[in-house]
């Protein structure tokens, strides 16, 4: 009985460690998947930078309840960069980290390339039964955008 | 007691037998439930992000199609090529690879703005199931419903009319390992693209001088004393200096013999020179000075552009061959250096202007010297032109015809010369100021007096030449008010000896493959203008050439050229002279030799030249 004791923690935490793990893995990728296809529909948009509230939109419900605005930890960035001179515009919701100047994130991309950013996150619980965590989930995505 | 033991020990052994049975139960249906959520969604969305590429490249590929003047089943036929291109898992099914017309025959025929969505049978592969719609109505729900957390995306001008664009929608079942314990063990997602091609604004380029020769080196070569100036181009709409253009769609492989010491660009000799201007305060500008529109022009602010690896180049020392090599010594290069051009121009863009065919590979053979020409102009890749009525060039060979008098559109009141004039007008004849058209059938034609040819066009037969100080051949068109008319050369050279002089106002000259053009330098006239009526057929065409041997250009002491000058097989060769050797002229040419005293600056004037549009870009629209 002692030893079933011993190994039931063990197997618990086990068990209870890899749900918790796969949860957050699919969370993750689900907003992964999210961010794409919220650039991706972007790209389809005209005048994207007054619609970038329904871009994050289009994120949300491609994560379907994975990304919505009552998860902890829920931020969410889109960005429309115009590659001239002029500033690029932005919206965020939720509480986001410390964003790269005026855009999302670094994407590395040259200045003159007008493209459009999508980047998203929220955190997620990673539980092993004896202790549990907060992972910070983020993820982004950007595509060109060609619309005149 | 023993027995009770027994009993109770078997009882407990068995409740824990129980548990543990009901423990790997549990323990297995969350492991598998995490493994469905975390293997089969994400191999799931893996799976469609996968689709929705395929049907974006799927998309892009049949928008293209389209705006290359392929119909709605060349579209599909491309579209799903690319379907298949990219998706290594597509077997079996009514969906064959490689695919043929017949999977894309409902797709068939003329589209215009109440054609109807036109859609094919779902075609399955495998897991896939893949429709092809075109054209997409406004009111198509793949244009109007809105993406999954989206408002409906209402229509903008840019989305294009029904007849550019083109759907795909593919969906796919995938195969769940573990799902099974959530109830489910499959799922379907469904992807779709809506893709037009675009190359609308911004406007396209004016492009000064143009050399069409694929593969060979030296294509624009600049030698002796030589000198070629590529203008920067007045805008008048906004007032301001557009960068001149020399462009070289070699890409220096030499028939597979690389241009390793002759690029396809060559500046040689201690003075040779080679510069393209365009506005001020560029980077790498060497000098200015003040462009005929009063601005100030920078040297070297133009471009220069080939398409051969290696750019940018001509640095100097010999750098980045193939694309060019410096000017012996090293001492002039290109201004600026040559840079890259990503893909070859092509003369596309005249022959849509000109000659709009919707396909350039069916020219009726019975015309055998228009074939021979038109065919290599084929290996140019020339995609078929949208309004395939208005083949004005081709119009023009097949009524005015390789013998006898010009028919067709052109029947009518031919004069004929030899009843008239004689072929060899000495400079003694009285002058000759006639009107109407004339068919020229002499031989050769030697003007060596003063030869006016108004309001009305000339088929010659063999040479036209005008020689001696005394020879003024004037084909005027324009004065009083008159139509447009051309010069048709059959079978000759149309000659300007270096005293003479040759006036072409508002006259198109069309040479066959065995004629070409000869403009001798020197203290005579050449005022070769094109027509400048918007609208007419010809407008700003000053010569189109199909002729093989090289034409022969000129300074001048008196010299108009204006218009664009095509002569897509010929090499352009540019003698210059200490006269006049500013034309307003664009050159298209197969390749451009310059050399001699003068500086040839090659200034097109802005809306008077054909326009090179950026190459079309696919937009996704949905």
């Amino acid at each position: 009985m002692v030893e079933l004791a011993f190994v039931l923690i063990l197997l618990m935490m086990l068990l209870v460690g890899t749900v918790s793990a796969a949860i957050a893995f699919g969370r993750g990728n689900s907003i992964q998947n999210a961010v794409r296809e919220a650039s991706r529909f972007a790209a389809t948009l005209d005048d994207v930078q007054s619609q970038l509230a329904v871009v994050i939109d289009v994120a949300q419900a491609a994560a379907s309840g994975d990304l919505d605005s009552t998860v902890p930890g829920f931020f969410a960035c889109a960005a429309y960069i115009p590659g001239t001179p002029l500033a690029a515009t932005r919206l965020t919701e939720g509480s986001p980290p410390a964003l790269f100047m005026d855009v999302c994130y670094d994407d590395e991309r040259p200045a003159d390339e007008r493209r459009i950013q999508v980047f998203a996150g929220r955190t997620t619980d990673f539980n092993v039964v004896i202790f549990s965590l907060d992972i910070d989930l983020a993820y982004e995505a950007a595509a060109r955008y060609e619309r005149e | 007691m023993k027995l009770l033991r027994a009993m109770r020990g078997n009882e407990e052994l068995n409740s824990e037998k129980g548990a543990s049975v009901f423990m790997v139960a549990i323990a297995l249906f969350l492991l598998m439930g995490a493994a469905a959520i975390a293997i089969d969604l994400a191999a799931m969305r893996l799976d469609r992000s996968a689709d929705q590429k395929v049907t974006d490249s799927a998309a892009s590929a049949g928008a293209l199609a389209l705006f290359q003047g392929g119909d709605g089943g060349d579209a599909c036929v491309a579209a799903l090529g690319y379907v298949e291109a990219n998706s290594p898992d597509i077997v079996g099914g009514t969906l064959v690879d490689p695919v043929t017309p017949s999977e894309c025959a409902p797709l068939l025929g003329a589209c215009d703005a109440t054609t109807p969505a036109r859609t094919t049978a779902p075609l399955s592969a495998g897991r896939y199931m893949v429709t092809v719609i075109h054209p997409v109505p406004d009111s198509h729900a793949l244009m109007t419903s809105g993406q999954l957390g989206a408002p409906t995306q209402s229509i903008v001008p840019e989305d294009g009319d029904r007849c550019e664009r083109i759907a795909i929608q593919m969906s796919a079942v995938h195969d769940g390992l573990f799902a099974s314990v959530l109830g489910f063990n499959e799922g379907t997602t469904t992807v779709h693209t809506v893709a037009r091609a675009n190359n609308e604004p911004p406007d396209g380029t004016p492009i000064n001088l143009l050399l069409l020769d694929r593969f060979g080196c030296q294509a624009l070569q600049v030698e002796g004393n030589g000198g070629v100036i590529v203008d920067a181009i007045y805008d008048p709409d906004n007032n301001v200096l557009i960068p001149g253009v020399a462009a070289v769609d070699s890409d220096g492989s030499n028939y597979g013999t690389p241009c390793d010491s002759a690029g396809t660009i060559n500046v040689q000799g201690s003075n040779a020179l080679l510069r393209s201007d365009g506005p001020i305060d560029c980077l790498g500008e060497t000098g200015q000075s003040t462009h005929s529109s009063g601005l100030t022009k920078g040297h070297g602010c133009g471009l220069i552009q080939t398409v051969a690896p290696g750019t940018p180049g001509c640095a100097g020392g010999g750098a980045n061959l193939p694309a060019c090599t410096p000017g012996a010594g090293g001492a002039n290069p290109p201004v600026p250096v040559a840079s890259a051009l990503t893909q070859r121009l092509t003369r596309y863009p005249i022959d849509h202007r000109y000659n709009c065919r919707n396909d350039y590979s069916t020219i009726p053979m019975t015309i055998d010297w228009a074939t021979e020409p038109l065919t290599v102009g084929n290996e140019q890749d020339i995609p078929g032109c949208s309004d395939g009525t208005a083949a004005f060039i081709h119009q023009l060979i097949s009524d005015v015809g390789q013998t006898g008098a010009p028919s067709g559109i052109f029947a009518g009141t031919w004069n004929r010369w030899s009843t008239s004039f004689p072929c060899d007008i000495p400079s003694s004849h009285p002058t000759i100021d006639v009107a109407g058209n004339w068919w020229i059938d002499c031989g050769v034609l030697n003007v060596r007096t003063s030869v006016t040819i108004s309001a009305g066009s000339v088929v010659a037969e063999g040479d036209v030449s005008t020689t001696s100080s005394t020879g003024i051949l004037n084909i005027d068109n324009r004065s009083g008010g008159a139509d447009p008319g051309f010069l048709f050369l059959r079978h000759g050279t149309l000659l300007k000896d270096a005293q003479a002089s040759l006036i072409l106002l508002d006259t198109t000259v069309y040479a066959t493959e065995n004629s070409n053009v000869s403009m001798a330098g020197g203290d005579g006239t050449l005022n070769w203008q094109a027509p400048n009526i918007d609208g007419y057929k010809f407008d700003d065409l000053a010569l189109w050439s199909d002729g093989l041997a090289t034409h022969f250009w000129a300074g001048q002491a008196n010299l108009t050229m204006s218009g664009v000058f095509f002569t897509p097989l010929a090499t352009a060769d540019y003698a210059g002279t200490a006269g006049q050797n500013q034309t307003d002229a664009q050159f298209i040419a197969d390749r451009l030799v310059a050399r001699g005293q003068g500086q040839l600056v090659v200034a097109p004037i802005f809306g008077h030249s054909v326009e090179f549009n950026p190459p079309p870009s696919s937009v996704l629209l949905r």
